[in-house]
Parts: structure tokens; sequence; C-alpha cells
């Protein structure tokens, strides 16, 4: 993969970068707040990553555009919030979620890792994917994961060894009889909670609880977050009832092909002369010698749909996610209702209690199925599987301690693992390092087809002849590398990397503070707009 | 202890189609006249004749499989192909398509198409009393004459592929997919049974006058229903598999919001999965990709518009699923993913 154009912009401000090369690429500047980061992780937002954007920047105004070459083939993809268009030579294609980007990422451009998440095995999200080749600057801690909130360092790992094949999941042989009495436990919960909730609706004159001595500004105030959550709930609601329709019409066609497709099973008409079963009725005048389809065509249909319909069911199951998230938004919103609000209260831990059981009861039942799956699925291919994974990580980490001794000869750190443990996270230039040495080990150990990005490459004060060597190893790595640097004055003045040819290298130093979306962009970046034409209208 | 054993029945007959079929393949893909080839007939002039879209010229096949040859025996084999030359029609092309031939008969053994001249001097003359001792044995006259023009024009054909390059071969698109064999030798298995169940009917001592006299007894195939064949497997397999909205489709979808759009292209593609599984929509569904096909085949850019209103008016579509948006649908797709490759 190779990043070949990124641009940020709405109809005021835009900026379009378009000098990035094979090899070595260093965008720098002469100071901070240049926009480097900005850009960098622009270009990941557009391909599906989480955002993360400083605070001051309000990224949901803006459209981000990234073009792309993948296995020869070139995408453009166009983001905005969290629907993504994605455009090919001769098709384009609306995502709405993430999910479903990354659904369509996985079939048409590049096939995503599986991994096992609670015992259902899934696509990764490309935020995790990212993580392997891509470091932001902010949030940076070696203990763990930057962004992809859903995921933990062991999903990581796991999904390292699905792209190198050595997949297998590790299993707690206590966690089925922990998660048995887990849902012992919450079933006897759930009893008593629905006594609870007959006990306040026996009593209806709670319900009637006056509210004149609420403040009404206040009061307002509260009723209209409460509205939106409430709408966005509908909203999720309304698409999750859609995508349900889909799948039942899905379901009913699957039933309807099925009984067209049904053979007479008390025998069958074979050629006597060749075995053929397939017997046709050659009349004079017949038209057409081939039958419309063969069993083959009809069998790839009939899977197609089964196909379609385990992704719709977890697009359904994405958007429950969602409705659940809000709904625990409106339950906190109602807890921090001020005491005068006792109608509210008194509402509100009925909305607390059940909807609380209910998840409870959800996501429990959910572990559970998933753990029992698990255990009887993979318990054979374990053990082999694990020592081909150790030995992998092995291999990526005694890279990593070779990789750290020639930058640092005097360097005193011993890597053991691939995320340092969560007492001991290193700063400054030891991060730096660490960062650089899993980065480019991951690289060597997989091979992998993705660049390097790395943002402000030199942050925690690197020495210059560390710096030499780290660049050295960049460029050994023939393929494209994507580096930010802030550079001091004394290196400005020096012009710094402007003598190695083997570097392409980008200066930011001439933008206004803060001002990298530029007004003179902005014919450029209509243009870019308006080859996704009508169908903008829809994100 | 056995009492009798059965010889001498006919066994091969399940490879002896199959090699048929091979040299009818051989016909669509790899000859370098192929173009001028448009339709074929079965086991009437001989195994498989190929005919030119005006009637006036003919390639011969005369297909044999067999382990082992003798030159002898080789020239027996030329017989038919002999009597073909001499009849008076106009054929363009003789060929004899046969199973490897012992190395050490041919000067250049790795040739996949030669003529008389590549076989050892020894080896060529063995041929040639072969087929002047069967002509004297079935007419009694000596046709040593004759026969040379004949011996210069005749061409052999080893074959030496895989029943699935015959099919990759003439698929005239860039296909995109890796597909596993079973794809192709289903396609071949479809061909080859057409192929059998043409020689069903009688036509023995039947006479024509005329080269296009030959249709009336339904023995023929033409190329571009083999061509509409693959072309359709592949569309059947994908259908649920195109992710992606056509580009020439986006039309029917500007004014409508996401959600009605995936709605459409679901309601889309489960009409078409229901006219590949319904055999009533069979002959209607066939005209339908043949019209389409034959149209970009004129023009790859042709508007898909003009190609549903060119359908409309030449077919009577009755099939309420091949309703207005699933036809543009199917010829969007035809045009973006088979044409614009």
């Amino acid at each position: 993969m190779r990043i070949k154009k990124i641009a940020i912009g709405n109809l005021r401000e835009a900026f379009i970068e378009d000098r990035l090369k094979d090899g070595v690429n260093i965008i720098f500047s002469n100071d901070n707040n240049k926009g480097k980061t900005l850009l960098m992780q622009g270009a990941m937002y557009a391909i599906g990553k989480d955002p993360i954007f400083p605070e001051s920047f309000n990224y949901r105004e803006y459209y981000f555009y990234t073009k792309i070459e993948i296995s020869g083939k070139e995408y453009e993809f166009l983001r905005k919030k969290n629907s993504i268009i994605v455009k090919s030579e001769n098709a384009y294609q609306i995502c709405n979620s993430i999910s479903e980007f990354k659904h369509f990422f996985d079939k048409e451009i590049y096939q995503l890792p599986r991994i096992s998440k609670d015992g259902n095995e899934g696509i990764v999200a490309p935020s995790l994917l990212y993580e392997l080749f891509f470091l932001g600057q902010d949030k940076r801690n070696t203990s763990k994961l930057i962004s992809a909130a859903q995921y933990d360092k062991d999903d990581f790992k796991n999904m390292l060894y699905s792209m190198m094949d050595i997949d297998n999941v590790v299993l707690d042989k206590f966690k089925e009889r922990n998660l048995k009495e887990e849902k012992i436990e919450i079933e006897s919960k759930i009893r008593s909670l629905k006594k609870k909730l007959q006990t306040i609706k026996a009593n209806p004159k709670i319900a009637e609880y006056s509210s004149k001595n609420i403040n009404r500004e206040e009061y307002e105030k509260k009723k209209g977050i409460m509205e939106s959550i409430n709408s966005d709930i509908a909203k999720y609601r309304t698409e999750q009832t859609r995508e349900n329709n889909r799948k039942i019409k899905l379901e009913s066609l699957l039933f309807e092909l099925n009984s067209l497709n049904r053979f007479i099973d008390t025998g069958k008409i074979k050629c006597a002369n060749c075995g053929s079963d397939k017997i046709i009725f050659a009349s004079a005048n017949s038209e057409y010698n081939f039958e419309i389809s063969n069993m083959h065509v009809k069998k790839r249909i009939i899977e197609s749909i089964k196909e379609d319909i385990k992704i719709k069911e977890e697009i359904i199951e994405e958007l429950a996610c969602k409705i659940n998230s809000e709904q625990e938004q409106l339950n906190k919103e109602i807890v921090e209702t001020p005491p005068d609000y006792r109608d509210y209260m008194i509402f509100g831990e009925e909305i607390i209690n059940d909807k609380q059981i209910e998840q409870e009861i959800w996501e429990a039942n959910k572990k559970l199925e998933g753990i029992l799956e698990e255990l009887k699925k993979k318990n054979e291919e374990h053990v082999e599987k694990a020592e081909q994974q150790k030995s992998f990580m092995r291999n990526v980490i005694a890279s990593m301690n070779s990789i750290y001794n020639e930058i640092d000869e005097n360097g005193v750190l011993v890597f053991s693992d691939i995320f340092t443990k969560g007492t001991e996270t290193y700063s400054g230039s030891e991060n730096q390092e660490f960062y650089f040495t899993k980065i480019v080990s991951l690289n060597k150990e997989m091979n992998h087809d993705f660049p390097i990005i790395v943002d402000s490459f030199r942050d925690g004060e690197i020495a210059s002849s560390k710096e030499e060597k780290m660049l050295d190893i960049y460029k050994s790595l023939n393929k494209q590398v994507l580096l930010t640097a802030t550079l001091k004055d004394e290196e400005y003045q020096a012009k710094k990397y402007k003598a190695d040819e083997k570097i392409n290298v980008i200066d930011y130093s001439n933008f206004a503070d803060s001002k990298i979306l530029q007004a003179n962009y902005n014919d450029e970046f209509i243009k870019i707009l308006n080859k996704f034409e009508t169908i903008l209208g829809k994100i | 202890m056995s009492i009798y054993t059965f010889t001498n029945t006919e066994r091969n007959n399940k490879k002896a189609t199959e090699f048929e079929t091979k040299s009818l393949l051989y016909l669509v893909g790899f000859r370098k006249d192929r173009d001028q080839v448009d339709l074929f007939t079965i086991d009437c002039f001989n195994d498989v004749t190929g005919i030119d879209k005006s009637y006036s010229e003919l390639w011969d096949i005369q297909s044999k499989n067999y382990s082992k040859f003798y030159p002898k025996q080789i020239g027996e084999f030329l017989f038919t192909l002999y009597k073909n030359h001499i009849s008076g029609l106009n054929f363009c092309c003789l060929i004899l398509f046969v199973s490897k031939l012992n190395k050490e008969y041919l000067i250049k053994e790795n040739l996949d198409e030669f003529g008389m001249d590549n076989f050892q001097e020894d080896t060529r003359s063995r041929i040639k009393n072969g087929l002047i001792d069967k002509l004297k044995n079935n007419t009694g006259k000596n046709n040593e004459e004759d026969a040379e023009s004949f011996f210069n024009k005749i061409i052999f054909v080893q074959d030496s592929k895989d029943i699935s390059d015959y099919i990759k071969r003439i698929t005239k698109f860039k296909d995109r997919k890796i597909r596993n064999n079973d794809f192709y030798q289903n396609i071949f298995e479809e061909i080859r049974d057409v192929q059998s169940a043409k020689k069903n009917s009688c036509i023995e001592n039947e006479q024509i006058e005329k080269i296009e006299d030959v249709l009336k007894f339904n023995r023929h195939l033409f190329k571009k229903e083999i061509y509409t064949l693959i072309i359709n497997r592949v569309l059947g397999c994908d259908i649920f598999e195109y992710k992606s909205i056509p580009i020439s489709f986006k039309n029917e979808t500007d004014n409508l919001d996401t959600e009605a759009t995936k709605d459409l292209i679901q309601d889309c593609k489960a009409n078409l999965a229901r006219a590949f599984f319904n055999k009533n929509s069979n002959p209607e569904f066939w005209k339908v990709l043949e019209f389409t096909i034959n149209q970009f085949d004129i023009n790859p850019k042709a508007d898909i518009y003009r190609v549903y209103s060119g359908l409309e008016s030449s077919i009577n579509i009755k099939s309420k699923h091949l309703d207005r948006k699933s036809l543009l649908f199917i010829i969007s797709i035809i045009k973006d993913n088979i044409y614009a490759n």
C-alpha cells in the first residue's frame, strides 16, 4: 500500500498534500502547530481509523480525503464523520458505519485479519490493523494500544498471528466455570430487581409527582439533552429495523430459492451412454441449448446470500451496541438530575435498573456462549499453534533488541515483549526507540504490504547520531515511509535532510501558526469533492 | 470363476465425447483464424465442423482419442476428412485432432499443430499407405494422385491441455477472480452434454443442397452461445458478491437516500437470483443476456438506457422478476464488470 494524496477541508478552507513519493518522506517545520499531525491523523481517519485530533479542531465539520494504491489498484476515500465513500476506477460504495466499511474493505480492497473476541471470530476494525504501521504523536503509551478502543494488546497480538496464519486462542480453563457462576448470579439479581420494579409500578402516584418546584430553565436544558439522545436512539432503532428487514428478506429468498432448487428424491434420469444426469429434450425448434444456471452457480448464490445474512447480523449487533451506549448516556443524565427533579429520579431508577439488567444478561450470555464455542473449536490445535506464536514473538523481540543495539550501542534497555508492562512505561527518547524498533521489527518479520508512518519521529530528543542510524534503517526498508519532525532553529538553518537525495523533504515552515487549512486550496479541493459528485449529498 | 467376459463394449464413449468437445473448443479458442468461425455442426459432416458467417467455408475436425496410434491406423482415420475434401463443398481446413502421438513418429515432437511434413519419412509413407489402402478397399480405385493434394492440406493437432485451459482460453474478458477447477469443469461438461444430446436425432442419408440447409437438423451450436454461457456462469456465481454499486447504475440511485439505495440493490440482486433459479425464465433470461452481451460487443461503452430500450422493444419479457430496475442493474454489471476490463 502507498499513500499518494491527502486532503482535508470543507467549502471554506482546505489543504492538499500530493508531493509524497516512494521511499522515505520527511515533512518538517521549524516550529510546532504547522499542521503535520493534522495531516497524518487526517490521512488515517479517511481510511477508517478512530479519530485522534487536537481538542481545538472540530473534525466533524471537515471532509477527509486519502488516495492510496494497494495491490496495483488505486482507491480514493472520502470521509465525513462516520460515513466513508470509497471510489475505485469503475465503482463506488457508500459506507455509513465503520462496521460496514470494514466489510467492504475486507471484501473488495484488502482482506483484513480475523481474530476471536468474546468467542466470536470477526474481522478486525481498521484501527487495529493501522496500529501495525502507524504511530501518532499523541496518546503514546508503550504498555497499550494507542487507538482502537474496543481492543486490547492481546487482540493486537492475535491479529499478528492471524496475519502470519498462526492464529489460535489462548484459553483460560477456569473462565467457563466463572462465567456460569456469574450467569446464575445475574439470574437471581434479575429476579430481585423485577420484584422492585413491580413495586414501583403498583404505586402509580409516584409517577404523578408534582414538578412545580423545578427551575424552568434548567429543566428545559436537561430536557433538550435527553431529547437529543432519544432522537439518536430512535435513529439507530430505525436503521436496525431496516437492516433486520433486509435480513428477513434474504432469509425468505433463501427459502424460496431452495424450494425452486429441489430435486426429485425418488430417482434421477441418467444418460445410459455417458452417465450424465443432464438430459435435455432436443426439440427441432429449441432456441436455446444451455440451461440458465448450473449447480455450481446455484450453490455459489446460496452461499453468498448466507454470507450476506451473517454480515447483516453483525451490523444489527453493532447498532444494538450503539443503542445500549446511548441508553447508558441517557441513564447517566437521569442520575445526574438535581434532587429537585424527583419525578425524573423515580422514573430514572426504573429505567436504570431495567436496562442495566438487560445489558448485563446480554453481555454475560454472549460471553458464555462464546467461550463454550471457543473451547470446543480450538482445544486440539491449541498446543502446536501456541508454540509457533511463541517462536514468532521471540523472533520479533530478538529483532527489536538487535535493532536497539544497532542504534544505541550503550543502551541499557532489554525488551521482552512488544508492549511494556503497565508499570514500566517508557518516556522520552526510550519511548521513541522502543516504538521504532517495534514498528521496524514487525515489518521485518512480517514483510507486510503497508507503508510505515510515524508522526514526530524524533520525539523525545533523540541524539543526532541515533537519528542518522534510524534514517538509514528506514531507507533500507525499500518501502514508503512517512515521517514528520519539528526542527530546532539551528537544524533548520543548516538545511538538515536536504543534502540526502534518498529523502523526499517537504517543508511546512511557511504556514502561519495553526493555519494549514487555507482558502487558496479551495478550488482544487472542490475538484476532489466533485469527483464524488452526487453521492456526496448522502454523507 | 468367470463364465463370460464382456469385451468390445463402448466403454470409451464418455471419453470420446469429451474429446470431441475439446476439439470444438480448440476451434473456438486456439486457431489463428478462429474469429471467422461463427457456428459449429455436431456429427454432420464430421465429428465437429466449423462454419463461417456467410456459410461459404468449412473447418472440418475428426477427433480420435487413443492411447496408442499406429501410422497405418492414422492414415485410415483420415478417411472421412478425405471424403469431405473431394466432396465439392469448400472445406478450407481439415484437422485430425488426436491425443499425444508417439514422439518417435515426429521430427519436432513438441509442436501442437503441424502438417504431414513433421512426420519422420517412414511414418509419413505408412500413414499415406494407410489411407490409400482404405480408399482402395472402399472404392476399388487407386486415388493416389488426388490424395497428394489432400496430404498437403491436412493438419494434425495434438491435445496437450487440461479441460480448464480450453475454457479459460475462450473467456473473452479479463476475469479478475481466481476460480477453482470445478467452475471450468462444470462449464465444459455442460457444453459436452449439449454436444452429446445433439446426436440423438437420425440424419443418415439425409441430403442438403446448400451448407446453410444443415441448420434444419438442429445439430448446430453458435459460437455466441458458448460465450454467453461463460459470461452467464460468471454473473451467476458473482451476483451477490458484487459489493459496490456499478457506476453506470448511479442515475437510478441518485434520488434515493442511502437506506433506500441499499434496499434497491438488494431487491435487484434477489430478483436476479430468482431468474437464475427459475427454469421458467430460462429462454427469456438467455435472450436478455445474449442481447446485452451483443450490444456491448458492438460498443463496450453503450449507454445502459439505450441497451435497455433495445431490450424492451426486441424481447417480450413476461417474468415479473425481470423488472426494469433489475434489468438495468444486470446491464450495468455486465458493462462495468465485464466490458470495462
